[in-house]
């Protein structure tokens, strides 16, 4: 008697922890089967994969020449870095391919598609020659709607609402803002903050009435403390500049909180607001407790802080862009991104609100009720 | 006379150069390889990846690399051994950051990887995505060589894949929310439709020499065992994944002879695994194992229980064993494949062996 219930016993136990084995679901409901998720990629230099190759620019302006992605590409392909991207870790860490560029001949929408634009601000002032946030909205309109051609309404709908949507963006307005406007009083500064924080939260709410749910949105970074202002603007020691950090402070404050108001009136709709800010901050001022030599200067540049025109001749390449923070005067080495999508993706409550990346991904969406949307009120 | 003896001389001396010219421009032509498919040839890039589908730590690689690296076995994997045998170095996992010998090839291969998108959708890089990352090499290549070399280099290089067993592990232990309908055959169709696929985007970059294995006796494997024997109460092989390999096996002779007559240069070898693993799964004596049916590191019934390897669980002589944990193959085992693969007779691996299919122009 006894040695049958141990056998059972036995067996039960192994069928119960096969269930665990990845290869297999079967009765567990609580482990929902993993889905496919697209990415929607929206923004500035921070996440542009190549758009700004298919536009006219000038050199400066672009990434697409060596030593650009010298790094795991061994070849340009227009990011803004010596290799990947967050979005093209996070990418990774689901398995899923590189989510290409828009502009990029020949791309398919299954995995997503990047609109970001290198330069890009929330207005279009801000860089008339690249694709203003504005325009990325359009161009993902076009995609949503020939995918509605391509895939049917249900199935196009259905990725739409499973998908990410991942933006950064707002450096490049505060950048024009400090460079244009000198001397504006703490009124128009004030001013200029809370339009760009109601653009930002339009901007969302507009993509929530096209069927997405889930957004990841970086906060703005600290511009002013990146090697490339810290040299034009001559600093030495410590100092970043300081205008532009303080309006900055103020702009990621308010979005937190417009975005965490859009919770509770928009059904489904879930986010995570990363904090760039800070972490970037601390890398910058702590580099050794994140493995980096060197915070200050560019790897790849000219001058004070090597941060002028990585890539233009006359130039440095430092030999191991791993151990530097910035690869150019503006942005992040691989390494860099690398920490921050790690960051990111586990992150804690301070580092990801309210939810991780990997709880953003993992969330089971609410499907779109076809009947009902959401109008964006023309006040507010 | 002297003259006579002169010239025979002159004769053989030239002869002599001859064939060390000829030698030394040999030994400059080397094959690239590019490697694609799942566990079986995956050497560490889910160790990038957010899944729980890893063997990154001991005992997985102890026996040779003394330290886990990714590959899911005690130590070297069959690519490991082939690129050994065409006189490459180890080809490094395509997201390492330490993929620079990308002149010698890259792995692609990533564990948990099937034909289809859907199988194990988020823990694992797919064979779509393994190919999209193959495009970049490409491009990077064509920056770096220029695009003749790269045009050569590409159509000399040995594109090896062993795909398949996770796709109708899926189809086995739980019919697909994707396709709740189809029937064996269909399933069948579709996975070797979407090899195909990948095959033909393969030929129009450029590639022309191909290295397959054919599914092998799976259903035999410790873990499908002893899931079988948990889930059905059966005792012995799951028949459904061993019946879904025969199919698989017939499909992808007929597309690969479908393919030569079709794409312009192409050539493959394709390793008969399925005859080669049933051998040694009902015979491991022949051929240097004490145990077949038998995982050396697992838990439950065949050690089979793929979660449950550890430094405790696992036996005291891996070269002992056929397999590994439940599913994959010890170094020994591997080094037996390879060695079929690359120089076995026309029984085992057809319509030629790796080396012989490398040498071709």
């Amino acid at each position: 008697m006894a040695a049958s219930k141990l056998t059972f016993n036995f067996l039960l136990l192994n069928f119960l922890a096969s269930l665990r084995i990845p290869e297999i679901s079967l009765c567990d409901r609580s482990r929902q089967p993993k889905r496919h998720v697209a990415m929607f990629i929206f923004g500035d230099s921070i996440f542009d994969a190549g758009n700004d190759n298919y536009i006219n620019l000038s050199v400066s302006d672009r990434a697409n020449y060596w030593p650009y992605g010298e790094t795991f590409f061994h070849f340009p392909t227009g990011r803004f870095t010596d290799g990947r991207l967050i979005v093209d870790l996070i990418a990774t860490k689901i398995g899923q391919p590189f989510v290409p560029p828009y502009l990029q001949p020949g791309i398919n929408f299954t995995n997503g598609v990047n609109f970001a634009s290198g330069g890009a601000g929330v207005f279009y002032e801000t860089d008339p020659k690249v694709i203003s946030l504005g325009m990325q909205l359009s161009n993902f309109k076009n995609v949503a709607i020939s995918m509605e051609e391509q895939i049917g309404d249900k199935e196009a709908k259905k990725l739409l609402s499973q998908a990410v949507y991942a933006t950064s963006v707002g450096a490049n307005d505060y950048s024009y803002f400090v460079d244009n406007y000198p001397n504006a009083t703490q009124l128009e500064r004030d001013e200029f903050v809370n339009n760009m924080v109601g653009n930002v939260t339009d901007f969302v709410k507009e993509l929530y009435n096209f069927g997405a749910r889930k957004f990841a949105i970086l906060n703005v970074g600290p511009r002013g403390c990146q090697p490339a202002v810290r040299q034009s603007e001559e600093l030495r020691g410590d100092g970043c500049e300081e205008v532009s950090l303080q309006m900055i402070k103020k702009h990621n404050s308010a979005t937190s909180k417009a975005i965490k108001e859009l919770e509770s009136k928009l059904s489904g709709f879930k986010y995570s607001i990363l904090d760039f800010y800070t972490i970037l901050l601390d890398m910058i001022k702590h580099p050794k407790d994140y493995g980096f030599k060197e915070s200050r200067y560019s790897c790849c540049g000219y001058g004070m802080y090597n941060a002028a025109h990585c890539g233009i001749e006359p130039y440095t390449l430092c030999k191991n862009p791993s151990e530097y923070l910035f690869f150019d005067g503006w942005h992040p080495t691989e390494h860099g991104y690398w920490i921050l999508a790690d960051l990111f993706w586990n992150g804690k409550p301070s580092i990801a609100v309210p939810y991780n990346l990997r709880q953003l991904f993992d969330l089971e969406s609410t499907p779109i009720i076809l009947s009902e949307e959401y109008e964006v009120p023309h006040d507010e | 006379m002297e003259s006579e003896r002169f010239s025979n001389f002159s004769f053989f001396l030239v002869l002599f150069a001859s064939l060390l010219v000829a030698a030394s421009c040999r030994s400059h032509s080397r094959n690239a390889l590019f490697i694609f498919g799942g566990s079986w040839n995956d050497v560490g890039n889910n160790n990038y990846m957010e899944t729980a589908i890893k063997a990154n730590f001991l005992p997985y690689g102890k026996t040779f690399f003394k330290n886990a690296t990714g590959r899911a076995s005690n130590g070297r994997l069959v690519p490991d051994f082939i690129a050994g045998f065409a006189k490459l170095p180890l080809i490094p996992p395509y997201l390492s950051p330490d993929n620079n010998e990308f002149i010698n090839g890259l792995n692609f291969a990533s564990a948990g990887a099937g034909a289809l998108t859907e199988t194990n959708v988020g823990m694992t890089i797919g064979l779509k995505t393994q190919l999209s990352f193959f495009k970049f090499t490409k491009n990077h290549l064509n920056v770096k060589l220029g695009e003749a070399k790269t045009k050569t280099l590409l159509s000399r290089a040995l594109y090896m894949f062993n795909i398949g067993s996770n796709d109708y592990i899926t189809f086995a232990t739980h019919k697909t929310t994707e396709h709740p309908s189809y029937t064996r055959e269909e399933y069948v169709k579709t996975v070797i439709g979407n090899l195909t696929d990948a095959i033909q985007e393969i030929h129009n970059m450029g590639g022309r020499k191909f290295g397959f294995s054919n599914l092998g006796d799976v259903g035999c494997s410790p873990f499908l065992r002893a899931l079988n024997n948990a889930k059905n109460n059966g005792s012995g092989c799951m028949d459904e994944v061993t019946i879904l390999a025969e199919l698989h096996n017939k499909a992808l002779t007929k597309a690969l002879r479908k393919l030569q007559r079709n794409l312009e240069g192409f050539k493959y070898s394709n390793f008969d695994l399925y005859a080669a693993s049933r051998e040694r799964i009902n015979h491991p004596a022949r051929y240097g194992f004490k145990e077949g049916k038998v995982a050396c590191c697992g838990t439950g019934p065949y050690k089979g229980n793929l979660t449950g390897c550890s430094p405790k669980t696992a036996c005291e002589n891996a070269n002992d064993y056929l397999f590994f944990d439940g599913v994959h193959p010890t170094e020994k085992a591997n080094y037996q494949y390879a060695k079929l693969m690359w120089s076995g007779r026309a029984d085992i691996v057809k319509p030629y062996n790796l080396k012989t299919l490398l040498k071709k122009i």
